[in-house]
């Protein structure tokens, strides 16, 4: 036990004098692409940040397969500014106005992947907004989700939900 | 793009769609029933209810927030944001009326999305829940016409996981005899009687907050507090104000805090008591100068809703509605509305809110009531043979009355006449019986012998 707490001091006392926990970070993109970041941007994704202080932060250069380096400049740019505190509506908007559903939904689950609490939360928003009011093909195509009911049971669902079923928006599907 | 190729298209595991889906309106939720299987078990279920109305009444855009009033025989919603948004663009409410949704009464109460309805002539009581068009059944009859209604309150004891309602009555022969009755929904359909507020109290409606009713008591800086799960009486202290015009108090609940306003040497002022039951927390949230008020010294002004940035809600006389935004002082955001909205306004959070017994309220839930009081069977009874397609506490909010549901009580109804040995032409019996058979199979039966849908159906 008290090997323990000493080992563990051992590695706080390690990770504060370190210098390399003042150098950048780079991070690898699945597609083998390499982005150098600050260290206060890899605080605000967890998993890095854990996977830096596991090695004590000797190791600098991290991997991230589920990644494209296709999304990490938004996720990147997402993090530089909730460090700066300015993530305001209008930034989000405009965030997300670039996004279409594919992107929206990538960037949902490198959030996720990478623990980013406010990016998950927001992307979850954004996904909800944009399936609100929609049919239910729709949703299923924008999830691509199997349908598992027999029609009988379709049938039966949709005729005791009848009522919720009025003025539902026309699909607007995504150009990609 | 090129990355679709190395990328495969990315499908969303099961637990995030967990964190999508309750920030979702519910009138969507109840669509997306259809998409699988497990989108409807998890809508379904109690917990994902609890998880949605947590982030709907946390979240800022207040998607979900509906501001209800209860006329004579109907109740109308607005949604709160677009009076917040756009104040003087009138927006199309959506009415409960009472031809087709059997909505009789006042709202005396809304809490976790549920309304509780009160029927004044007889006094009876019952649960709403508009967003999924569920009702109970009425409650039974507290007092006697003998009785006239005095105060009540509506809330939900979060220990026993129980929505309770309060009434006060006092007798019209002997006025020194008043009552106090308590119901509890989901429990056996009966009114206790329980020990009376020590206080004299004129405000009608308690209001709802941390698992207790609240009312100011009269010509006292006090507050008479009712703990719902002990269902016990105690006083909490109002903040010293430098005013004696004890009427011109007025009680609310925002942002789940109690509140009081009065009217002050400075102005309108609103206290808000942070942490409730601790007196020392009574704060000043907002004064109005007289100068700023719309129009000059209301009469009445009562504190509706106040938004996450900070902008209040207030009725005042005439049922105007008026912003006030508390970050500048203040200031109103004019113009108010002055269109006639309703009366007795209340604040109803969309949810998929459940509670014990529920009915879906609209086509066949009356027909089946008539025909389970009439058979004294008790919901829970029906249930307990195995009907829980319909009326079960974990699946009934998915669907009305089942065929299965209505053809069990079809038979059971045709036992109950055998064995009664019932008049042909009793009827009450027919009618009702007559009702299931449509509701069953579009059916309508002839009026004479009692028709064998029960036995066809079970043998």
């Amino acid at each position: 036990m008290a090997e323990e707490v000493s080992s563990q001091m051992n590695s706080l006392s390690i990770s504060e004098t370190n210098p390399s926990s003042s150098a950048t970070i780079s991070l690898v993109s699945g597609d083998d692409i390499v982005f150098k970041v600050e260290p206060t941007i890899a605080k605000e994704m967890e998993t890095v940040q854990s996977f830096i202080d596991e090695t004590d932060g000797k190791i600098t250069t991290i991997p991230l397969p589920n990644i494209s380096s296709h999304d990490l400049p938004y996720v990147i740019e997402y993090c530089e500014k909730s460090i700066a505190g300015k993530i305001t509506k209008e930034f989000e908007a405009e965030f997300v106005k670039k996004l279409n559903n594919e992107e929206v939904k990538e960037l949902f689950l490198a959030a996720n992947y990478l623990n980013i609490k406010k990016l998950l939360d927001f992307l979850s928003q954004v996904i909800a907004d944009r399936i609100a009011n929609k049919s239910v093909e729709y949703v299923r195509r924008y999830f691509g989700i199997e349908n598992d009911f027999t029609p009988e049971e379709e049938a039966k669902l949709r005729e005791e939900l009848a009522w919720t079923f009025t003025g539902v928006d026309p699909d607007d599907e995504d150009e990609n | 793009m090129q990355k679709a190729a190395t990328i495969p298209l990315p499908v969303l595991p099961e637990e995030l769609i967990g964190e999508i889906l309750p920030r979702l309106p519910v009138r969507s939720l109840l669509q997306f029933k259809c998409v699988c299987q497990s989108w409807k078990t998890l809508i379904s279920s109690s917990q994902f209810a609890k998880n949605h109305l947590r982030i709907s009444t946390s979240e800022p855009t207040m998607t979900n927030q509906q501001l209800v009033f209860s006329d004579i025989k109907r109740l109308i919603s607005y949604p709160l944001n677009s009076l917040f948004e756009n104040p003087s663009t009138p927006v199309k409410p959506v009415t409960f009326g009472y031809t087709d949704e059997k909505i009789d009464g006042t709202i005396i109460g809304s809490c976790n999305g549920l309304l509780c309805l009160h029927d004044r002539f007889p006094s009876r009581v019952r649960l709403f829940n508009p967003s999924l068009r569920l009702i109970t059944k009425i409650s039974s009859v507290p007092v006697s016409q003998n009785w006239f209604f005095m105060q009540c309150g509506f809330g939900y004891d979060q220990v026993n996981d129980k929505y309770k309602v309060l009434l006060v009555v006092r007798c019209k022969k002997h006025h020194h005899q008043i009552l106090t009755k308590i119901y509890t929904f989901g429990q056996d359909d009966s009114w206790k009687t329980i020990p009376n507020c020590p206080y004299e109290i004129l405000m009608r409606i308690g209001k709802f907050v941390s698992g207790t009713l609240n009312w100011i008591v009269s010509n006292q800086d006090k507050v008479v507090s009712f703990d719902l799960e002990k269902e016990t009486y105690m006083e909490l202290l109002l903040p010293h104000s430098d005013n004696n015009d004890w009427p011109y108090r007025v009680m609310s609940v925002l942002s789940d805090c109690l509140c009081v306003s009065d009217w002050e040497n400075c102005g309108w002022v609103l206290w808000m008591m942070k942490e409730y039951g601790v007196v020392e927390s009574w704060t000043k949230f907002i004064i109005v100068s007289y100068d700023k008020l719309l129009p000059n010294r209301p009469y009445w002004v009562e504190p509706l809703f106040i938004s996450k940035n900070g902008v209040l809600m207030v009725i005042m006389d005439d049922n105007q509605l008026i912003l006030y935004n508390s970050n500048t002082g203040g200031v109103a955001l004019d113009p108010p509305i002055t269109r006639k909205l309703g009366v007795n306004p209340h604040i109803h959070c969309e949810s998929l809110g459940k509670f014990c017994n529920p009915i879906q309220g609209f086509t066949n839930s009356d027909t089946i009531t008539h025909a389970i009081d009439l058979l004294g069977v008790s919901l829970e009874e029906v249930v307990e043979e195995g009907v829980t397609s319909s009326f079960g506490t974990g699946s009934c909010y998915d669907k009305g009355p089942s065929d299965m549901a209505i053809s069990f009580i079809s038979h059971e109804l045709h036992c109950y006449l055998h064995c009664h040995e019932v008049e042909e032409d009793d009827d009450d019996f027919v009618e009702v019986f007559r009702a299931l058979c449509v509701a069953q199979d579009g059916s309508v039966p002839q009026r004479g012998p009692v028709p064998n849908v029960g036995e066809d159906n079970h043998d």
